[in-house]
């Protein structure tokens, strides 16, 4: 279009659409993200744009800012400053379901090009330019398809490598372990030849080595703390600062920084557990956020639910992954990476087994709901259907139909998109909120 | 000679009756009890200028009830007949958005001749049809929200994609106490907002011009000005391009066929009444 | 018995026909969606491949099962095996094509129980280790088929499998050719029928069937009328004649299709010398060209996008088309992404294209109308 208009033109000054945090930790995050956009400005290191794919530990090891497009897809929701993007997106043909993540990455690149410069609402400065782009097919399709579009924008080398899992009942057998970690190797290395040649430079394994294994224990803390809050009462880390602690672990891992992040996380939660400190005053009704990308365009949408006595203890959509311990005859720093990931996914199916759900969950179990009902004494499931995603939508229903089956536990869906705002309608979530507190209630009242 | 251009829209039916101009234009509603009578409106439009219906020498039907006209030569859609139309009232056009009662449409013209569109049809709050909803609810006429829209100081936001959700909003709103302009400043902008968005796709360009129902509130026009960044046209009479196209398109085809001397392809012709997709 | 192109439209208005006398008489039917799933190894099993479809019908009972914000036609298909419509399939091959796909896995196992069912990984990328790999996942197929059909599958039998499928592709590719000509000698919607019928019989009888149909079809004098416009139809899944129809009742010839239940299905055979299984891989994985397999190019954006789409610009050129159809099933992510990037490179080629979105049971049957007759007037 010849006369480009700043769309900051027509976009309200955003309100105030954070959730109130809760523990030192989730204050800290934002910190955190800020640093990484102003670092890809300013340290003068090569930058990369990734799709989360457990490979953090690589663009640490060979001295590449990674910026996460996801990720700032969310800032922009949570700013309410991502619509501008996904229209520019959508006017060039890309559909309004297709991942809004995507629609505001992509976005965010054409504005730039159009412009000519940083659109001058990008938060925290935008994204800075690339050398290389790196996706995969990990957790979903989106995630290796979106960035081979960006080229219609910018010209920068992409190259995408599959991380596969296999149906967890299968993952124990020998065959299939081999089967799955041999090719996900290989396609491991692909990716690290593609860096080494696109940074004229050559992994410095030992460097690797070191990382790999700080990441082992960065894991380890991130699962301990989480779970140490989720079965607390009171809860001392609600859902919505949790959604905010998995940053270092999903954008961060590896560096030291993040090991410092989950250990200073792990005291805060063990010190609030140990002394019973919890959140909110009078903890009535204990939620679990059962499925679905929480609404990065209204996170206070959380502290809503508390105002009435009820507090999200735990979220499953960003699990932290169960590392068994990688045995130590396996010395080659990608294999560690291989191999502890797999592993997680062997433990995955253990719980399964132990819940009767062997079998049953090899691809929707994704956090079994299940298994945090019971651990966490949870009154109620609350899952979020998003327009926009496929990854984290599918089975939720299915999931729903298990738990009745099993449980008497009730189920919410709420919907809406984890940023596109046009499809979020706040009365509607308050009504469905409120009137499933007083399910609750009832269900409590006859219970007693 | 003279060509006739029926457009049968969702809520209006509209009949232009030209030779060199424009002679007779009538507008009549198509709404559930009037469906079967587009050929009133013809007749409507004939008795204004006073010819039989044999006179006519090619009669095009469009819009939305176009492809059971009995007294139709040939059914043309509303798309190329509306280029065909806003380009003969605006050669400087490039750009033509209509927004009629059931379905919004951008179209995307070089020369006289359309070079790209898109419509939707499955989402109402993009169209006229969710105005009309809420101007019910209200007890004003579609004008009268324009106009009183204008006056809006502190325009509210509707975010949701969703009618159901964004009538709720309104009505909620207007409960709450806020000023009605400021809730109609709202409306106006989500759906000017929608409809832009979607005709965006095309990369707009100028000359843009506005058409169908929705074109008489001021109030959309002024929102979609504010998303262009520069004014748009509206004709004098915005329901009227659809039937102004498809009777050009008649005679243009006619007069190719005298050239050529080639026989025109031609309709049986019965003015009758319409059947609608039976 | 009804014969040519009879045969065909009789056995997709009853498309389960077949499948269910045969299984009368003894035959184990393997049902399998998408087309991913090696047919070949099925056949060699001595069992009937039967291609899983949706219907247009609405979606009733899947609902409480599967999100409605998901592909609607993974939905119509688990609707109809809700509906226990898919009864007479004795075992599943579920291949992991896409997200939709493959979260369905768990679903339909447990909703929609057959004695055996299989899932068949299918790595997204084009690399040596993607093809290894993938060759593994086939024999592993080939074992658990052995065993389900209580038969062994030599090397022998599956080459034999092999040619018999590669005719039936060769067979499809040959009608597919008498399209060229104006007017094209067989309709897109009898070709859809032709499919989808072919799909739904064991390959000896569907090779019958096709040449019989080329044979029927290649001296007919009833074939479609010379229209104005010739098109190509490019998307994922079209298991139903009505939207191609639509478009050809609309004034114009379809003549080319880039579809899962097309040409994308049978353009490409699998090599006949070698090992078996490789080849099948390689089939497979490099050469459907369907949006969800990654292609790797390290060269320029046109090369990126020459290495995609060109097949498609060649199609058009091949078939004389001068518009192009998109038919985009909504939430289909994998084709939702490359969409707006086919309308442009093809566009580029200076081919019009209409780029339609629709969700998979045409309900706005009428508003597609209007959209395919303006772009008939516009490209005219
Ligand atoms: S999981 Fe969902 S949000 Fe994440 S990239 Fe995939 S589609 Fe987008
Ligand atoms: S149409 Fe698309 S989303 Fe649906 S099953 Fe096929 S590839 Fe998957």
């Amino acid at each position: 279009m010849s006369e480009q208009k700043n769309p900051e033109a027509t976009q309200e000054v955003p309100k105030r659409t954070s959730a109130k945090k809760w523990t030192e930790s989730a204050r800290k995050v934002r910190g955190l993200v800020r640093d990484m956009y102003v670092r890809a400005f300013t340290e003068g290191k090569p930058v990369a744009w990734v799709m989360f794919t457990l490979v953090n530990e690589l663009f640490v090891a060979m001295d590449v800012v990674p910026v996460y497009p996801e990720n700032f897809a969310g800032l922009c929701a949570t700013k309410r400053v991502g619509n501008p993007f996904i229209d520019r997106a959508e006017a060039d043909g890309f559909s309004n379901v297709s991942c809004s993540y995507a629609r505001i990455g992509l976005g965010y690149a054409a504005l730039w090009k159009d412009m000519g410069e940083i659109p001058s609402f990008a938060p925290d400065g935008g994204m800075a330019k690339p050398i290389m782009m790196v996706g995969s097919s990990l957790v979903c399709d989106t995630r290796y398809k979106w960035f081979q579009t960006y080229s219609r924008y910018m010209d920068v080398p992409y190259y995408a490598f599959d991380m596969l899992g296999p149906p967890a009942s299968t993952a124990y057998r020998p065959d299939v372990r081999e089967q799955y970690i041999k090719y996900n190797l290989a396609q491991l290395q692909g990716l690290v030849s593609f860096m080494e040649e696109r940074l004229g430079k050559k992994m410095d394994w030992d460097k690797l080595d070191e990382i790999v294994r700080r990441g082992e224990k960065t894991y380890v803390l991130w699962y301990d703390a989480y779970m140490l809050a989720g079965g607390a009462v009171p809860c001392p880390f609600p859902a919505e600062d949790s959604f905010n602690c998995f940053f270092p672990a999903f954008f961060m891992m590896g560096e030291v920084e993040a090991l410092d992040f989950y250990q200073g996380l792990y005291d805060e939660i063990k010190y609030k557990v140990d002394n019973k400190m919890g959140s909110i005053p009078e903890e009535k009704y204990r939620l679990l956020w059962g499925g679905g990308l929480p609404p990065w365009h209204t996170m206070q949408i959380f502290n809503y639910v508390e105002e009435q006595g009820a507090v999200f203890v735990f979220q499953s959509t960003y699990l932290p992954l169960r590392f068994a311990d990688v045995p130590d005859r396996i010395t080659d720093p990608l294999e560690r990476m291989v191999h502890s990931r797999y592993e997680a996914a062997i433990s995955r199916a253990e719980l399964d087994r132990k819940l009767g759900l062997f079998d049953l969950c090899n691809f929707v179990g994704l956090g079994n709901p299940l298994l945090f009902v019971d651990e966490f004494k949870v009154d109620g499931v609350v899952m979020h259907w998003l327009r926009s995603c496929r990854g984290t939508t599918i089975g939720q229903v299915y999931q729903k139909n298990l738990l009745e089956e099993r449980t008497s536990i009730p189920t919410l869906f709420l919907e809406s998109d984890m940023c596109d705002v046009r499809d979020y309608f706040e009365a509607d979530w308050k009504v469905k909120l409120s009137a499933f507190l007083e399910t609750l209630e009832a269900r409590k009242r006859a219970g007693s | 000679m003279y060509f006739a251009g029926v457009d049968i829209g969702s809520t209006m039916t509209k009949v232009v009756i030209m030779d060199e101009v424009v002679l007779a234009c009538v507008i009549g509603p198509t709404g559930a009890e009037h469906r079967r009578l587009a050929n009133k409106v013809m007749e409507e439009a004939l008795r204004q200028v006073n010819l039989p219906f044999d006179e006519i020498s090619y009669v095009v039907a469009t819009g939305y009830g176009r492809i059971s006209v009995p007294f139709a030569d040939k059914q043309i859609t509303e798309i190329t007949c509306h280029a065909k139309g806003v380009s003969s009232l605006f050669p400087t056009v490039h750009t033509a958005i209509d927004i009629g009662g059931q379905d919004a449409k951008g179209i995307k013209i070089a020369d006289g001749r359309v070079v790209g569109f898109v419509m939707n049809d499955k989402c109402a709050a993009g169209t006229g049809r969710f105005l009309e909803v809420i101007a019910d609810d209200l007890g004003l006429r579609l004008e009268e929200m324009g106009e009183l829209s204008l006056n809006s100081k502190n325009r509210v936001e509707i975010s949701s994609t969703c009618t159901v959700f964004a009538a709720q909003e309104v009505v909620s709103r207007i409960a709450e106490g806020t000023p009605i302009e400021d809730v109609l400043a709202g409306l106006h902008e989500a759906i000017a907002s929608r409809v832009f968005r979607m005709v965006e796709r095309l990369k707009i360009e100028r000359d843009v011009v506005v058409t169908g129902g929705v074109a008489k509130n001021i109030g959309v026009v002024k929102a979609l000005e504010e998303h262009a960044g520069f004014p748009v046209l509206v004709p004098e009479e915005p329901l009227l391009t659809g039937a102004v196209g498809a009777a050009l398109l008649g005679k243009e085809l006619t007069l190719k066929a005298l050239e050529s001397g080639r026989p025109i392809e031609r309709g049986a012709r019965r003015l009758e009444v319409a059947t609608f997709f039976e | 018995m009804a014969k040519g192109l009879d045969w065909a439209k009789r056995l997709y208005e009853n498309r389960s026909q077949r499948a269910k006398e045969l299984r009368e008489e003894g035959k184990k039917v393997i049902g399998y969606i998408c087309a991913f799933p090696p047919r070949e190894l099925i056949t060699a099993a001595g069992l009937v491949p039967y291609r899983i479809t949706g219907t247009l019908e609405p979606i009733a009972e899947a609902d409480a099962y599967l999100e409605t914000l998901m592909c609607p036609y993974v939905r119509s298909c688990l609707d109809l095996g809700i509906k226990k419509q898919y009864d007479f399939v004795d075992g599943m091959i579920w291949p992991h094509t896409c997200d939709n796909i493959q979260k369905t896995f768990d679903i339909w196992k447990h909703y929609v129980p057959h004695s055996y069912f299989h899932y068949l990984d299918v790595p997204h990328m084009p690399d040596p280790s993607s093809f290894e790999f993938f060759a593994k996942e086939l024999d592993v197929l080939k074992g658990s088929l052995e065993e389900f059909g209580g038969v062994k599958i030599t090397e022998e039998c599956l080459k034999e499998a092999i040619g018999v499928h590669n005719e039936n592709r060769a067979l499809l590719r040959q009608l597919t050719g008498l399209r060229k000509q104006a007017p094209p000698l067989i309709s897109a919607t009898e070709m859809t029928q032709v499919m989808m019928a072919a799909m739904s019989i064991p390959v000896y009888e569907s090779n019958e069937m096709l040449k019989n149909i080329i044979e029927e079809v290649s001296t007919r004098k009833d074939g479609p009328q010379n229209k104005a416009t010739r098109l190509l139809i490019y998307g994922c899944e079209i298991d139903d004649i009505a939207f191609i129809n639509l478009v050809e009742e609309c004034g114009a010839n379809v003549v080319i299709d880039d579809l899962c239940m097309g040409t994308r299905d049978y353009w490409k055979d699998v090599v006949m010398e070698g090992d078996p299984l490789k080849n099948l891989a390689h089939r497979i994985l490099g050469e459907i060209m369907c949006p969800r397999t990654f292609r790797r190019s390290r060269g320029t954006r046109q090369q990126d996008l020459d290495n995609r789409f060109s097949y498609i610009r060649d199609f058009a050129k091949e078939f004389n088309v001068n518009g192009a159809i998109l038919y985009i099933i909504r939430y289909c992510d994998t084709f939702e992404f490359d969409a707006p990037e086919v309308r442009d490179y093809l566009e580029e080629a200076g081919i019009r294209v209409l780029h339609l979105e629709d969700d998979y049971s045409l309900t706005s049957i009428q508003g597609y109308k209007t959209r395919i007759q303006a772009f008939l007037e516009m490209i005219e």
